[in-house]
């Protein structure tokens, strides 16, 4: 087992794992920090949320996963939880991997037994079962530098949130990527193709139209504790409106 | 109007809570920071199943595990009497043949270390006949329901019905208890309104969560002799407990009781107590028993209710008649339901004047966690709906929902319902409190924003007894003994202020003392508010007497009356004379005692001793496109009576009010199929400062008619009662839509705005003062 | 390491030099409450959730019941036992809570003072409602919060603790 910030290792130990070995990553310096390397930012996997929120280059190069990590879970949590054990914790209503795919990001990993390296796709992953899971290392996530904007609704937290990007050429939208978060099975990211790449000031009174038919993507979500499909279809595309609108303000 | 009389020194003063350096330094200890030479760590194994037979269960192999002590199960309940429970006892201090709820305990290992006894319990292997659960109150009720036990009476203790009451215990396997109330001609009534009104409510059900976990140590001082440490408020009924289920005589069992790390009902009355004895005497060893939060969450909860009320009004919106039904979800197991039954039974009245009323309320057994006492004993059930009813009879007559509350109105001095002591408080002088802070009228109506009000009265302090001790030292301390447990209500703190006053002293001489059932003078339990009110008469007839002794004594050596004397900062005075106590005493020489103790007891009635009215307004504004909404204001007034320490006033119901936001907005135990979903911290929501509108705001009346000392009446139960109506009511001022199931989630608020007849059913507000 | 191994660490808590021998799966609130017999830090969900246990680990507010100890070797660890002066003056952040009257049953108290004494530290300037952002952490069930503002906003914790 692998130790990141230990958060979820702990509880899953408090209800009973017990896990044979325990490896802990806060003492390898090649898996934590911030750096842009070419046309991205590489972050280590065992960096700590803080870390990432205070990071004065990712503050200016990628402002807002700076702003949505400050609002993820609490300063006790993102004092001590790594980027790398929020994704690798396989919990349905962790926020990071949501975050990651409409950003185009990758994880990379090591292979303990082959050494190798494998890269995925974060919005392709998918948390393998436990078994094959143990040789795998998450050792960075990469972020591509694109002239992208992110928004996100949280109002309706812990229930259902939303989080979206559009990625733009000059001052046309090009396409965007929306991934759904909240306590429900994954994996929830629907992206959508502006047909001819659209000025802001065009887009902007269509918000609504684009929204239902992105929404009308996403299949139904069924939440564990909380409202019925119906309700969450529906505040989906208020929700996917809502932070269009704001990214197109931006 | 407040009165004040400028004499008092102590009383009214906003002293910080006695233990506050205690507690802000660490150095506070609780009832889980207990450790006794050699004692033994005890868990639980608990049921996975709602409902289900225990074939068999098998412990050979936790019992073989190095380290372990003792093991205990159904079995060794047999030679006991083994069941508890408020007032009907029916719960099994660990299950017997059957399980009834998942987390009910099964079986509990002692061990030398908690890791020990967890693993421990992994060993026990339990065969079960799996049952179908009975999942909710509908299922509960449904003709061919399974039965959570056979048709036999369980053991009682019940009181005689209140005035105008009936009830029947246990009239079908799967009712609990049956209760009826009423007075006036309520058909006769019905026919002769204007208006009948029929509507029906739901709450869901809502955990304690204190922070501090149930926690209860014991161990045997000799073979008939047992003493317990437990972080629970009833100390005194518990020793009761222990004695009968044991077959111990009351004066061999000792209950110890310090700090409490919080409760809101759910530390009162027998709770895992037993299980600590038991496997104390089995180990022959001390055993500490901590559960988690997770195990307390399971260990008790509030009740989840329907709530039917048809009322009658006349054509103007005279409040004449009215009828309830209730149905309360009690869990598998008794604990306090029938005693929540009662009092939610008796108080559809509510804060108004009806000609009659009549209610019936059933506590319905599920195979669920079981329910029982929540600050506010059931009156938050009664507020949610009748507070919401109220504003929807005024809205659909048109009126003003500000003054059709106050048309109604129970007056000061008078009796809400035949047999209920008179009203102690004036509810319009709280009403225009609120609604002037609010800007009720003042305020430019916006599109979306909307203002909710609701009021509740609840009874408080009858039929208790508090006793206590003062003695005052010549050498300049006071201790103070009450049997009232300290649980963050500033108990403590308060009744060192009554002593204080009485004698004079700075507050800082007094020291309180630690519960303890063999030289605690007897309290009959930390409930439904009455610790400042009815242990503070105790506390200031005790500390009056001791005075009294003093001086006496004083005046035999300074030979001259009492009467002529004067008891201050351990001084006698006499004219422009000072005598040190101390001095008085050495003066007489040895062989003198050098402590002076007053007693007393206080004994309150059947009825309310007194009354906890709370009056709310809140303004929200709606998001209509996804029901989300925002409190953007919110404030609470209460009647103190007198306040004896107002700062510690506001805490009470700044604290309640935001338990009643969380049960308002999110706060519920969910279950799918009798399996719990959210019953762990880390999945049951709580309100956090995040949840709290910065336009929050408490307001302490003092209108000076409490019975207890100087004015004073409790007021800890009252300001969570109607938050959720006022809320409830707000929306519906500020979007027309109508939630009557609690909470009040987004998207019951974007169900009920797809209903509402029309968008916006202002009315107008007029504020016509009576 | 395997969960079972026994392993050395130093660490320093109050500003008192420690070596102790734990098991690698002790937690860190269970060395301070147990072995170091400083009893002020709380367990309460057990499980992150309500901030009962906030221990200061080089100034970072963490959660002591959900780590483990070893992670504290090397580290300068802070409890409640250690914010007031050595002759039991209250710092500035439990003064403002002591005149605001911020205990109640108290049992969140110790996590409560330490989240806002680190929101201090971290941020020298602090800005208005700034310091909510932190106590949003941690869970008091007793109080319904607005004493909290009051002692941390209305009044900004006094230098002059006496
Ligand atoms: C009270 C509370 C509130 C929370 N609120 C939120 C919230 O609002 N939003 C949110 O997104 N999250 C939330 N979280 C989750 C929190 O962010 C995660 O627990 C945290 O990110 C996990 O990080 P960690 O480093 O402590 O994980 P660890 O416990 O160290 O690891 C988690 C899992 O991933 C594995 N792992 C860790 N690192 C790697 C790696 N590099 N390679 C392979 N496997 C690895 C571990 O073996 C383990 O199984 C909350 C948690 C708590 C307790
Ligand atoms: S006890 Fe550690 S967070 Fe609750
Ligand atoms: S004072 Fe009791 S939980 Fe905060």
């Amino acid at each position: 087992m692998i130790h990141a910030g230990g958060i979820d290792l702990a509880n899953r130990m408090k209800r009973g794992a017990v896990p044979e070995h325990v490896v802990t990553l806060g003492q390898i310096p090649d898996l934590c920090g911030i750096q842009e390397i070419g046309g991205r930012i590489e972050i280590g996997a065992a960096t700590r949320h803080w870390e990432i929120e205070n990071d004065p280059m990712l503050r200016c190069r990628l402002p807002m996963v700076a702003g949505y990590i400050a609002g993820l879970g609490n300063i006790r949590i993102r004092m001590q939880g790594t980027i790398g054990g929020n994704i690798m914790a396989g919990e349905p209503g962790y926020e990071m991997l949501p975050l990651l795919a409409v950003l185009g990001a990758d994880l990379v990993f090591a292979d303990w037994s082959t050494g190798g390296q494998e890269i995925t796709a974060a919005r392709e992953w998918v948390l393998p079962r436990a078994s094959s899971s143990k040789t795998l290392l998450l050792t960075s996530i990469r972020i591509p530098l694109r002239p992208i904007t992110v928004a996100w609704n949280r109002e309706l937290r812990p229930a259902l949130g939303l989080v979206a990007s559009l990625e733009w050429s000059g001052d046309r939208v090009l396409h965007g990527a929306a991934a759904v978060i909240g306590d429900h099975r994954g994996p929830m990211v629907r992206e959508h193709h502006f047909t001819e790449a659209l000025p802001a000031a065009d887009a902007a009174p269509r918000a609504a139209n684009i929204a239902e038919v992105w929404a009308d993507k996403f299949p139904d979500i069924d939440v564990l504790v909380g409202p019925d499909r119906d309700y969450c279809r529906h505040v989906l595309s208020v929700m996917l409106r809502r932070v269009l609108h704001t990214m197109l303000k931006t | 109007m407040n009165i004040r009389t400028n004499t008092l020194t102590q009383v009214g003063q906003s002293i910080p809570d006695v233990d506050s350096r205690a507690k802000l330094t660490g150095s506070a200890r609780y009832t889980s920071d207990i450790v006794i030479d050699e004692m033994l760590h005890a868990k639980v194994l608990r049921s996975p199943h709602p409902h289900a037979l225990i074939r068999s269960v098998d412990v050979s192999r936790a019992l073989a595990m190095p380290g372990v002590a003792a093991v205990v199960t159904g079995d060794d309940l047999t030679a006991l009497d083994f069941t508890y429970g408020m007032f009907i006892r029916d719960q099994p201090v660990l299950a017997k043949d059957k399980v009834r709820y998942v987390g009910e305990p099964i079986a509990a290992v002692a061990a030398s270390t908690e890791e020990l006894a967890w693993r421990a319990l992994a060993e026990i292997r339990v065969d079960y006949d799996v049952l179908a659960p009975v999942s909710s109150i509908a299922a509960a009720l449904d003709e061919r329901a399974p039965m959570l036990f056979g048709d036999e009476l369980h053991a009682s203790a019940l009181p005689p019905p209140p005035p105008n009451s009936t009830w029947t215990q246990e009239p079908s396997p799967n009712i609990l208890f049956d209760f009826n109330h009423g007075f006036g001609d309520v058909d006769g009534w019905f026919q002769r309104c204007h208006h009948v009104f029929e509507d029906r409510f739901t709450i869901g059900r809502q955990s304690h969560c204190a922070l501090e976990p149930h926690v209860s140590l014991a161990r045997f001082v000799a073979d008939h002799a047992v003493e317990v440490w437990s972080n629970n408020q009833d100390p005194f009924l518990l020793r009761q407990d222990i004695a009968r289920i044991f077959r111990l005589k009351l004066d061999d069992v000792r209950f110890h009781a310090g700090l409490v790390g919080g409760g809101f009902g759910s530390k009162s009355y027998c709770k895992i107590e037993p299980i600590a004895v038991l496997l104390a005497r089995k180990a022959r060893r001390a055993i500490r028993l901590a559960l988690t939060m997770s195990e307390s969450m399971m260990t008790v909860c509030d009740h989840g209710a329907e709530i039917w009320l048809r009322s009658g009004v006349s054509a103007s919106g005279e409040t004449l008649v009215r009828e309830a039904v209730v149905n309360l979800d009690g869990g598998a197991y008794a604990d306090a339901s029938p005693s929540v039954a009662m009092r939610i039974g008796t108080r559809f009245n509510g804060p108004y004047r009806w000609r009659a009323v009549r209610s019936r309320v059933r506590v319905v057994r599920t195979t669920t966690i079981p329910a029982g006492s929540f600050r506010g004993f059931g009156a938050g059930h009664v507020t949610w709906a009748c507070e919401s009813q109220m504003d929807m009879i005024a809205r659909r007559l048109g009126r003003d929902p500000y003054a059709i509350r106050a048309d109604n109105f129970v007056r000061l001095g008078t009796a809400g319902a035949p047999g209920e002591s008179v009203l102690d408080s004036d509810l319009m002088e709280g009403l225009q409190t609120v609604g002037e802070r609010v800007g009720y009228k003042s305020k430019e109506r916006v599109p979306k924003r909307g203002i909710g009000f609701a009021v509740a009265v609840k009874g408080g302090g009858g039929s208790h007894r508090a006793d206590a001790r003062v003695r005052v030292w010549a050498s300049g301390a006071v201790s103070l003994a009450a049997g009232v447990t300290e649980i963050g209500q500033s108990t403590r703190t308060v009744l060192t202020q009554i002593a204080a006053e009485v004698l004079n002293i700075d507050p800082d001489r007094v020291a309180v003392e630690d519960i303890d059932t063999d030289t605690t003078p007897f309290d009959s339990g930390t409930h439904a508010s009455n610790g400042a009110t009815v242990a503070g008469l105790a506390v200031r007839e005790a500390a009056e007497k001791a005075r009294v002794r003093i001086l006496e004594f004083a005046g035999g050596i300074l030979q001259c009356t009492s009467a002529e004397l004067d008891f201050c900062n351990f001084q006698v005075r006499r004219g422009e004379n000072r005598y040190l106590l101390a001095d008085l005493v050495a003066q007489r020489g040895p062989g003198v005692d050098t402590m002076f103790a007053g007693e007393a007891s206080v004994q309150t009635g059947s009825g309310s001793f007194f009354w906890m009215p709370v009056w709310t307004a809140v303004e929200v504004e709606v998001d209509a496109e996804t029901g989300a909404f925002k409190i953007l204001r919110l404030i609470n007034a209460t009647d103190a009576g007198r306040a004896i320490n107002p700062q510690r006033c506001v805490s009470q119901i700044e604290g309640a009010a935001v338990q009643g936001l969380g049960q308002a907005l999110f706060e519920n135990l969910a279950y799918c199929e009798a399996q719990p979903l959210n019953a762990t911290p880390l999945k049951y929501r709580l309100p956090r400062i995040s949840d709290v509108p910065h336009q929050f705001e408490t307001i302490i009346l003092e209108q000076g008619h409490g019975p207890g000392a100087y004015g004073v009446k409790g007021l800890g139960e009252s300001g969570n009662l109607t938050i959720p109506a006022a809320i409830a009511n707000a929306i519906a001022d500020a979007v027309g839509a109508r939630v009557t199931d609690l909470p009040i989630t987004p998207d019951r608020v974007l169900k009920a705005l797809g209903v509402a007849s029309k968008p916006n059913t202002n009315v107008t507000r007029t504020v016509e003062a009576n | 390491m395997t969960t079972r191994d026994r392993l050395t660490i130093r660490l320093t808590v109050n500003g008192e030099a420690h070596t102790v021998e734990i098991s690698s799966n002790l937690m860190l609130v269970d060395l301070v409450r147990e072995r170091l017999n400083l009893q002020g830090t709380r367990v309460a969900c057990d499980q992150g959730a309500c901030g009962a246990c906030t221990v200061l680990v080089d100034g970072r507010p963490i959660t002591a019941c959900l780590s483990f100890a070893f992670t504290a070797d090397g580290a300068a660890v802070l409890t409640i036992e250690g914010v007031a002066g050595s002759d039991n003056t209250l710092d500035t952040v439990q003064l403002a809570f002591h005149d605001s009257g911020v205990p109640q049953c108290g049992f969140c108290t110790p996590g409560m003072v330490l989240l806002a004494k680190a929101y201090y530290m971290q941020q020298p300037m602090p800005e208005g409602a700034d310091v909510e952002r932190w106590l949003d952490a941690n869970i008091c069930r007793c109080s319904g919060y607005q004493v909290f503002r009051r002692a941390l906003h209305s009044t900004p914790p006094r230098e002059d603790a006496p």
